[in-house]
C-alpha cells in the first residue's frame, strides 16, 4: 500500500466513551491499549506513515512505533487540530486514512484502500456486517474540501456521501467501560483479533513479564495477568479477568469477571464483581453506574508517589488500632468504654432483658445467621 | 474519616438506646469510603449488642458499588425504600424478650406468635 498514510483519532467525541477522563481507546486492552493495537493493524497493512492525534494524555508508556507521530490536543480545539495533521500527510501521499477511535472495529485496511484506488471516489467509508457507519474512511488527498468537511463534522456529517465498504471483521463500539469489559472476554474468547501481551502459562492464563503472583493465589482460566502486576496471597481471578500492567491485588480479594486497569491497586478483602475498576474510578456493568473512589484502602493506584503510600499504609495501620485506643485518641464522648457500658446497662435496667455476651460481639456470628434466617 | 466520626457522633445517641431500630435511609448517599462502611459495621455492632438492628433502605447506586466491593451488603438488610424498612421491625420480636415472655408465662401456657 504504497502512497497511504492514516490519521488516527482518539478522542473527540461524547464523555460516555471515557473513562476517568480518558477515551477508552487509550486503555490497556490484554497488554495493549486500542491505539496501539489499530497502529499495529495499520502498519501489519503496510501503512508507514501514521499521526495519532489524543484529546488527553496516555498512561504511560507513551504511545512510541515506528514511522508513528504522536500528539495531543485539548478537546476544543481537537478536530481544527486533526484538519492540521490531515493537511500534513495529504502532502505525502495519495490518500489517507482518517480512524476515530472509538470503535474497535477489525477492518481490513489493504483491502479498503485497494477498493478505494478502484473506485477513484473520494471518500470510502466502512460499515460493519450489520451495516453500522464505523468511523473509518480513507480520504483522497486531492479532496481536501470533503476532508475538511467531514473533520469540521466531527466525521458525523451525514451530508457527506462517501462509497461504502463493507467490513465483515468484528466490531466493538467502545462507547461504554462496559463494551470494554466486552472487548476482553471476547479477545480471551478469541472472537476479537487480539492476542494477550503475555505468555500462556497454563491453558487460557497469560501472564505478562515480571508479574508476581503468590503461590497462595487461585487464577482461574480465562484470565490475564498483565507485566509488572502483582497478586497476593488468597486473591481469586476469575471468569475472563483482567489485570493490566502493574496493577496489584491484595489479600484475599476476588476479582471476578472483571478489568483492572494498568497502575491500579485493589485493597485486601474485596469484591470487584463485573467492574472495570482503577485510577479511583469504578464502573459496575451490572448496576450500570461510575463510582468516584477516593480511598486508598479499596481502589488506589501503584502509580502514587512513595510518601503518600506511605501515609496510606500508616492510615490503614492506624484503622486497625483497638477501638478503645482510637476512642482514646479521639477523645469521642470523653467516657472511657466500660463506664459506657455501665451506662448502657443501666438504660437497660431489668437485668432479664441485658443481652448476652455470646451474641453480642462477633459480627461474622451475626452475618452467618443473617444468611440462613432473620432471627 | 472526620466525616465517619461526625457521623458517628451524631447517631450514637440513637445507637445507645435499648433496643434500638434503626433504618438508615442510604438514597441521598454520594460518596462513602472504608471509614464510612466502618462506621455502619459499627452501628450494625452496637444496635446488636442492645438487641436492636440497624437497617438499610434505597441504597443509592454509589452506595450499592461500595456495599458490594466490600462485601459488606450482605451483612445488611437493606430495602428498597425507608418505609419497607420500617415496616419489617413492626414484625420483629427480640430474642430476648421472647426468652424473657417464656420464663414469665405459667406452665401450659403457649407463647404467642408474634405477627
Amino acid at each position: 500500500m504504497s502512497g497511504v498514510c492514516a490519521l488516527v483519532l482518539a478522542g473527540g467525541h461524547a464523555e460516555c466513551e471515557r473513562f476517568a477522563g480518558l477515551p477508552l481507546a487509550l486503555f490497556d486492552v490484554l497488554g495493549r491499549s486500542v491505539l496501539m493495537r489499530t497502529l499495529d493493524r495499520l502498519r501489519a497493512s503496510g501503512v508507514r506513515q501514521v499521526a495519532a492525534l489524543s484529546d488527553a494524555e496516555p498512561l504511560p508508556p507513551p504511545p512510541t512505533a515506528a514511522g508513528c507521530r504522536f500528539s495531543v490536543a485539548p478537546r476544543d480545539c481537537f478536530w481544527s487540530e486533526a484538519w492540521q495533521q490531515f493537511r500534513q500527510l495529504s502532502r505525502q501521499a495519495e490518500s489517507v486514512f482518517v480512524i476515530r477511535l472509538g470503535a474497535w472495529a477489525e477492518v481490513n485496511y489493504a483491502a479498503m484502500a485497494k477498493q478505494h484506488a478502484r473506485l477513484g471516489g473520494a471518500m470510502l467509508r466502512a460499515y460493519s456486517r450489520r451495516g453500522e457507519a464505523l468511523d473509518v474512511l480513507v480520504v483522497s488527498s486531492d479532496g481536501r474540501s470533503e476532508a475538511a468537511a467531514l473533520l469540521r463534522g466531527e466525521l458525523r456529517d451525514e451530508r457527506i456521501t462517501a462509497a461504502p465498504h463493507r467490513s465483515s471483521g468484528y466490531v466493538n463500539r467502545l462507547d461504554t467501560p462496559a463494551s470494554l469489559r466486552l472487548l476482553t472476554l471476547d479477545a480471551l474468547a478469541g472472537e476479537a483479533e487480539i492476542a494477550p501481551m503475555g505468555s500462556e502459562m497454563r491453558p487460557g492464563v497469560w501472564v505478562g513479564r515480571g508479574a508476581r503472583i503468590h503461590r497462595g493465589a487461585r487464577v482461574i482460566a480465562p484470565a490475564f495477568i498483565g507485566a509488572g502486576c502483582t497478586v497476593h496471597r488468597g486473591v481469586v481471578v476469575t471468569r475472563g479477568s483482567a489485570l493490566e500492567h502493574h496493577s496489584e491485588v491484595d489479600c484475599g480479594s476476588v476479582i471476578d469477571n472483571s478489568t483492572l486497569l494498568p497502575y491500579s491497586r485493589i485493597g485486601a478483602g474485596l469484591d470487584v464483581e463485573q467492574a472495570v475498576a482503577g485510577m479511583r474510578v469504578m464502573h459496575s456493568s451490572r448496576l450500570n453506574t461510575t463510582v468516584e473512589i477516593d480511598d486508598p484502602r479499596l481502589v488506589g493506584s501503584t502509580a502514587e508517589p512513595l510518601p503518600r503510600r506511605a501515609m496510606n499504609l500508616l492510615t490503614g495501620i492506624f484503622a486497625l488500632l483497638p477501638e478503645a485506643l482510637w476512642e482514646l485518641v479521639a477523645g469521642a464522648h470523653g467516657q472511657s468504654l466500660p463506664a459506657r457500658e455501665a451506662k448502657a446497662k443501666a438504660t437497660i435496667g431489668d437485668p432479664a432483658l441485658t443481652p448476652l455476651e455470646s451474641q453480642a460481639d462477633s459480627c461474622g456470628e451475626m452475618a452467618a445467621t443473617r444468611r440462613y434466617g432473620n432471627e | 474519616m472526620k466525616q465517619a466520626r461526625s457521623f458517628l457522633s451524631e447517631v450514637r445517641p440513637l445507637i445507645e438506646r435499648d433496643r434500638p431500630q434503626l433504618v438508615f435511609d442510604l438514597s441521598q448517599l454520594r460518596r462513602i469510603d472504608s471509614a464510612g462502611i466502618e462506621a455502619l459495621l459499627f452501628c450494625m455492632k452496637e444496635a446488636a449488642r442492645r438487641d436492636g438492628d440497624l437497617k438499610l433502605a434505597a441504597p443509592s447506586a454509589e452506595a450499592q458499588v461500595v456495599l458490594e466491593l466490600t462485601r459488606t451488603g450482605r451483612l445488611f438488610e437493606i430495602y428498597a425504600s425507608p418505609a419497607e424498612a420500617v415496616r419489617s421491625f413492626s414484625g420483629y420480636l427480640p430474642n430476648m424478650v421472647r426468652q424473657f415472655h417464656r420464663r414469665a408465662a405459667p406452665e401450659g401456657v403457649k407463647e404467642k406468635k408474634a405477627s
